[in-house]
């Protein structure tokens, strides 16, 4: 199973990650980082979304790895 | 080998970047030549701009040594650099002690007050005599008072620092009055910030000094907002409304279905960048980029415009195309430097569109594309005015 994955050390608030696929991704409201709803999305639209958002990220925060992989994500 | 060209260079067509930028495209990572003689190199590939602006050993320190195209004589040192001057780590910290003030969350909930303010002035274009210049009359007041409010700077004072964000990015006037300009507006920072915090108000600057921002990190702030929120969303509505008066197909899309404008916002933010050497920057250690090794204390530019078409990214980029999906492009930098208001932007651009067209349907260019007055001499492009009639 594909996992999100996101460094909150590197995001820079630029939510264009946000806009790209709203179901995975929310910004912390306090400091604007990223906060990841869904990090185990499914369905085949959302991950091509998702990888977009991957794409296009200013920082280079976002990942894509297979579940299990080590790596900082937000959810507890 | 060919002679290097002098950049900054101005466009001949009011739709694509010089000549000149296009023809160094052959040549991905070029040296070229500056106004005061010293050399830099320009880079116009999508992916090596990105790869160059995501990369640390790359500054954004506009006073280190050998950054590219600085106003010429000796440089004021403001007291403290404003955010868009900060490497890492003071950037970071610097972002985001603000970024909460601009998720797309808060730009949403500006959506209703921003829609009142363009209803506002599309009743008075209305209202007004014809043919109307759209420039003064919409595209540049509403991102004003936009960004005035959210950051609590009174409107009544905004003649006032217009004129000197328009000396202040003008390439054709001496260095001291474009630094004479920024220093006016940092001082009128300086004393808005003191009156706030004797009267707390409830704004981006008030809440800034709420949460004990520093005084003149705050003025830095505030006079970098305020400047980005003048000069750009401005003139991308008035190249957008132009752009789409010209091509009716895209704008019956967009007529139609207001699903369709936020594409065409991407869209019309490629095929413009009104502003790329911003995003320039200085090596701190030798660094390979595109296959080139740029030494140590060399700047770079980025040609924002030419990556922004380049058809390993974009095919056919020459060719304004809603339904290319444009949203990697890189109109608003890239990087942890990216604009910090462009999602304001964004919402700002696709309530103008989708109000005016519905409210004005007939509307009309009052003149042709090659009597329009462009900013050629401005960091920002744009349009002088834009004469429209219904
Ligand atoms: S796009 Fe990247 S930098 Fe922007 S909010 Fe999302 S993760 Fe952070």
């Amino acid at each position: 199973m594909l996992q999100v994955i996101a460094d909150l050390d590197r995001c820079v608030g630029a939510g264009q990650c946000v806009l790209t696929e709203p179901g995975v991704f929310d910004q912390d409201q306090e400091d604007g980082t990223v906060v990841i709803l869904d990090d185990t999305p499914e369905d085949e639209r959302t991950i091509t979304r998702v990888r977009e958002a991957i794409h296009i990220c200013p920082s280079r925060a976002l990942a894509l790895a297979e579940s299990g992989a080590s790596g900082r994500t937000d959810t507890p | 080998m060919t002679e290097s060209p002098v950049l900054p260079l101005t466009r001949t067509c009011p739709y694509a970047p010089p000549a000149e930028h296009v023809q160094l495209q052959q040549e991905p990572v070029a040296r070229v030549t500056l106004p005061d003689g010293s050399q830099a190199w320009a880079l116009s590939r999508l992916e090596d701009i990105r790869a160059m602006l995501a990369d640390p050993r790359f500054s954004s320190d506009r006073q280190r040594e050998g950054f590219p195209l600085q106003p010429p004589g000796p440089r004021p040192a403001p007291p403290r650099q404003p955010m868009i001057g900060l490497d890492p780590p003071e950037h970071g910290e610097a972002r985001r002690a603000v970024l909460g003030e601009f998720t797309i969350r808060r730009m949403n909930a500006l959506r209703p007050r921003i829609q009142q303010i363009v209803d506002e002035h599309v009743d008075g274009l209305l209202a007004g005599p014809r043919p109307a210049d759209l420039v003064s009359a919409l595209a540049l007041p509403v991102p004003s008072l936009v960004i005035c409010e959210l950051l609590g700077v009174p409107y009544a004072d905004h003649d006032f620092f217009q004129t000197r964000s328009a000396n202040l990015l003008d390439r054709t006037i001496p260095a001291e009055k474009r630094y004479a300009a920024a220093n006016e507006i940092r001082e009128y920072m300086a004393t808005l910030i003191i009156q706030k915090e004797k009267q707390p108000t409830d704004d981006l600057i008030g809440r800034q000094i709420a949460k004990g921002a520093d005084r003149e990190d705050l003025a830095g702030l505030g006079f970098l907002l305020l400047l980005a929120g003048h000069e750009t969303t401005g003139n991308m509505i008035s190249l957008g409304v132009m752009t789409l008066l010209e091509r009716p197909s895209a704008l019956a899309a967009l007529k139609q279905d207001p699903a369709v404008t936020p594409e065409v916002v991407e869209e019309l933010l490629r095929y413009f960048t009104i502003a790329e050497y911003v995003t320039s920057r200085v090596a701190r250690e030798d660094v390979e980029i595109g296959g080139v090794v740029i030494p140590a204390g060399d700047g770079v530019i980025t040609l924002g415009n030419v990556a922004n078409r380049d058809p390993a990214a974009f095919a056919d980029g020459d060719t304004f195309d809603i339904g290319r999906g444009a949203r990697h492009h890189i109109a608003f930098g890239f990087g942890p430097h990216q604009c910090l208001g462009q999602n304001l932007a964004r919402v700002e651009l696709q309530i103008v569109f989708d109000t005016l067209f519905a409210r004005i349907p007939d509307l009309r260019l009052a003149t042709t594309t090659d009597e329009l007055s462009f900013k050629d001499e401005s960091t920002v492009y744009g349009l002088h005015s834009l004469p429209v009639t219904w």
